[in-house]
């Protein structure tokens, strides 16, 4: 008798039962324990505004907690919706209120898109890495994802450009192009300035929305700032920002900026999903932007991160063999390294693991699985220095020690 | 009632296996009236274990099948369930438990071991590429000594012999090499005094290993038991399976893995802390025999409680 070994796998929809496990998340699992040094995740150090928010909370409470403890509207809070357009403002971003959906982080948003852009087989171009949750939350409704080439200056405009036209001529249409455009999670390149007007002109010609996913621009250490896409251009473009990176993950609050009849999908959308994102967060987030302290805070953010990549440059030239090369972002939260074949980041993590340090693989944020294996993302936001020197010493000796076991092979 | 400590997550790559099999052990001892407490493997483990009646070894992966934990319970006086750490040195080694079967009679695929240091510093490389050619292909590259198939390679031609290699020794200090064997994959548990061996299950596959990938991919695999194996197969592969832990000294319990090739059933594997999940073979097995889980583990725990760990060299 057949026995499946989840007995609910007849009664699922197609779109689940295509969701697949992943190694890389079931050997996290020792990432509960104290030894395991973690340059893997994508958190932010919330001690950074940990005080601030337990006066919002105070605040809020105190003055609306009818507001905060009840239901509240699908396209979030006005008070948090303004707030939001001042911040994109500061970005160079024109934005109404009345344009914009909250949602909870921007990963809820990327669902949207999802939702209410893709067919099953519908494609969806993005830059090559990607971000992970993207894939994820693209292909849980069926949508195939293509990798257009991508070099530390971003997306490459010619390659876009061809793309398109090889995907238009087999009778294909594109529904959306997937970009993080500024400090990109996880490769940490920003899309240069003189290609940004390119790809939107590239997009428009082909008639091909241009999904800007925002998160890290804010978070610069150095070098001249870059607008975003949709501060170039309103039309077809939708923003998408997040202030996870800003202010806290926890607090899962993030918006979508989108034309008036996409934003009419998208509110039904986020009716059927969960009625509305907590007001509660939604109160606590707009009492945090409304203060004097943000712009504080981002400051002292940036010292931080930029304290913290300086001392991962520093160790990875350090520690690692010298054929590696690195991205050097001038913000967000992530360095891109990529090691000398025949190294696969993917098998080389039991042995990292083993020592005591962790690093996602690089094949996690391709479409194709072949894609990437000589590189990984590293994280430096969220480690002290002291776990950044530590971590990066570990790996760096199971980087050599990997080297050298595949130089014996080839003796 | 002895107040049953449940060991389970620990240091290895296999914790989240661990971990669930660790709570279903845990919540049918429960449900079966134990006093059951569930711990980690850290600075604490051999004080709560000499607080305990009996350790329960819900451990995957080093610590727990390579003998470590038991030999920590064997030095505490503190019954255990599961195998000696002779035994499970001996299981949790393919090169060694092979080389045991093979003497034993038994069938196992043809193979040989060799280690990081051999490669790195003897140019044992080649030494891989002439056993390789010798075996035929294609082949199983495996760590030696690891579980959840993490690490495992099936090699198809030369090219692809390097890449296996280094991924097996990712997980180990040595590695094997040994025949792929195409045909059915089963598992069987054995259980009791006698090592009575319970109805073999089938595993099939979607992509025809049960590799790592798969076992983390829910839809990926499926499970028939009993498996859809003629009778007389179906009695040698039991037979085997139960002299291959006869011969090992396997105790309590465990799960011979074996494929059925051209040649009849041959083992690919013991395991003395086999997979006690909800989706495991195992308790699929224990349930298709008629009796209950909660049995199986609160009999695993009573004969356990009946030893008394001795000194021994």
């Amino acid at each position: 008798m057949a026995h499946p070994v989840d007995p609910y796998s007849d009664r699922y929809a197609l779109r689940a039962a295509g969701m697949t496990g992943s190694e890389i998340r079931a050997l996290f699992s020792v990432l509960e324990r104290p030894e395991i040094i973690s340059l893997a995740g994508g958190n932010t150090d919330t001690d950074i505004v940990a005080h601030r928010v337990v006066d919002c909370v105070r605040a809020v409470l105190s003055r609306d907690s009818r507001a905060a403890l009840g239901y509240g509207a699908a396209g979030g809070h006005l008070a948090l919706r303004t707030q939001l357009v001042g911040l994109m403002a500061a970005q160079g971003i024109e934005a109404d209120p009345h344009q914009l959906v909250v949602t909870n982080g921007a990963q809820q948003a990327l669902e949207f898109m999802a939702k209410v852009f893709c067919e099953p087989g519908d494609l969806v171009l993005t830059e090559a890495p990607t971000y992970v949750g993207a894939i994820g939350a693209f292909t849980s409704f069926q949508a195939e994802m293509q990798a257009v080439a991508t070099d530390e200056h971003g997306i490459v405009p010619e390659a876009l450009d061809q793309t398109l036209t090889e995907i238009s001529s087999g009778g294909r249409r594109v529904k959306f192009l997937y970009l993080v455009p500024t400090f990109q999670n996880p490769s940490g390149y920003t899309l240069a300035a003189d290609r940004r007007p390119r790809v939107i002109e590239i997009c428009q010609r082909s008639g091909v929305l241009i999904v800007e996913d925002d998160p890290y621009a804010q978070i610069r250490f150095e070098g001249e700032a870059v607008p975003p896409l949709r501060a170039l251009t309103d039309d077809g473009i939708i923003y998408l920002g997040t202030l996870s990176k800003v202010f806290s993950p926890g607090i899962r609050t993030g918006w979508v900026l989108a034309p008036e009849p996409v934003r009419e999908r998208l509110l039904l959308a986020k009716e059927a999903a969960d009625l509305c994102s907590s007001p509660f967060t939604q109160l606590v987030a707009a009492e945090y932007l409304s203060s004097p302290h943000i712009e504080e805070d981002l400051e002292m953010v940036r010292k931080v991160y930029k304290e913290r990549r300086d001392a991962m440059l520093d160790a990875v030239d350090a520690h690692f063999p010298g054929e590696t090369t690195l991205s050097v972002p001038e913000g967000g939260l992530f360095l891109w390294v990529t090691l000398p074949a025949p190294i696969d980041t993917k098998e080389m993590l039991a042995r990292a693991l083993d020592e005591g340090v962790a690093y996602v693989p690089g094949t996690a944020f391709y479409p194709r699985k072949s894609d990437g294996k000589t590189s990984m993302r590293l994280n430096f936001s969220y480690p002290s220095v002291a776990d950044i020197d530590e971590g990066i010493r570990r790996l760096g000796s199971v980087v050599s020690d990997e080297l050298e076991l595949a130089r014996s092979f080839e003796s | 009632m002895a107040r049953v400590v449940v060991v389970r997550g620990g240091r290895s790559l296999e914790r989240e296996f661990s971990l669930r099999s660790g709570h279903h052990v845990a919540t049918a001892l429960r449900h079966g009236g134990h006093d059951v407490h569930e711990i980690d493997v850290d600075q604490e483990l051999a004080k709560s274990l000499q607080e305990s009646g009996v350790a329960f070894i819900a451990l995957h992966g080093r610590d727990g099948e390579d003998g470590t934990v038991q030999l920590t319970c064997e030095a505490l006086a503190v019954p255990y369930t599961g195998s000696a750490p002779l035994t499970c040195r001996l299981c949790f080694d393919k090169g060694l438990s092979k080389g045991v079967l093979h003497r034993a009679g038994l069938p196992t695929p043809p193979g040989y071991v060799l280690s990081d240091e051999a490669v790195r510093h003897m140019g044992a490389g080649t030494a891989l590429r002439r056993a390789a050619d010798r075996l035929g292909y294609p082949l199983a590259v495996k760590p030696a000594a690891a579980g959840s198939a993490l690490g495992l390679s099936v090699v198809r031609d030369p090219g692809e012999l390097s890449a296996a290699a280094m991924a097996a020794l990712n997980h180990g200090d040595r590695l094997l090499v040994e025949r792929f064997v195409d045909g059915i994959e089963i598992s069987i548990p054995v259980l009791g005094a006698d090592l009575d061996p319970l109805e073999p299950v089938e595993i099939r596959t979607k992509n025809g290993v049960f590799d790592f990938e798969t076992r983390v991919s829910p839809g990926m695999y499926e499970y028939i038991c009993p498996a859809n194996i003629a009778d007389d197969v179906r009695d040698l592969a039991k037979r085997i399976a139960t002299e291959a832990c006869r011969v090992l000294g396997v105790r309590d319990f465990a799960r011979v893995d074996l494929r059925i090739g051209d040649d009849g059933p041959t083992i690919l594997d013991v395991k003395t802390c086999p997979g006690l999940t909800e989706t495991s073979t195992v308790p699929l097995a224990v349930a298709q025999s008629g009796s209950s889980f909660e049995d199986f583990v609160g009999n695993v725990a009573g004969a356990a409680l009946t030893r008394t760990p001795t000194a021994r060299a």
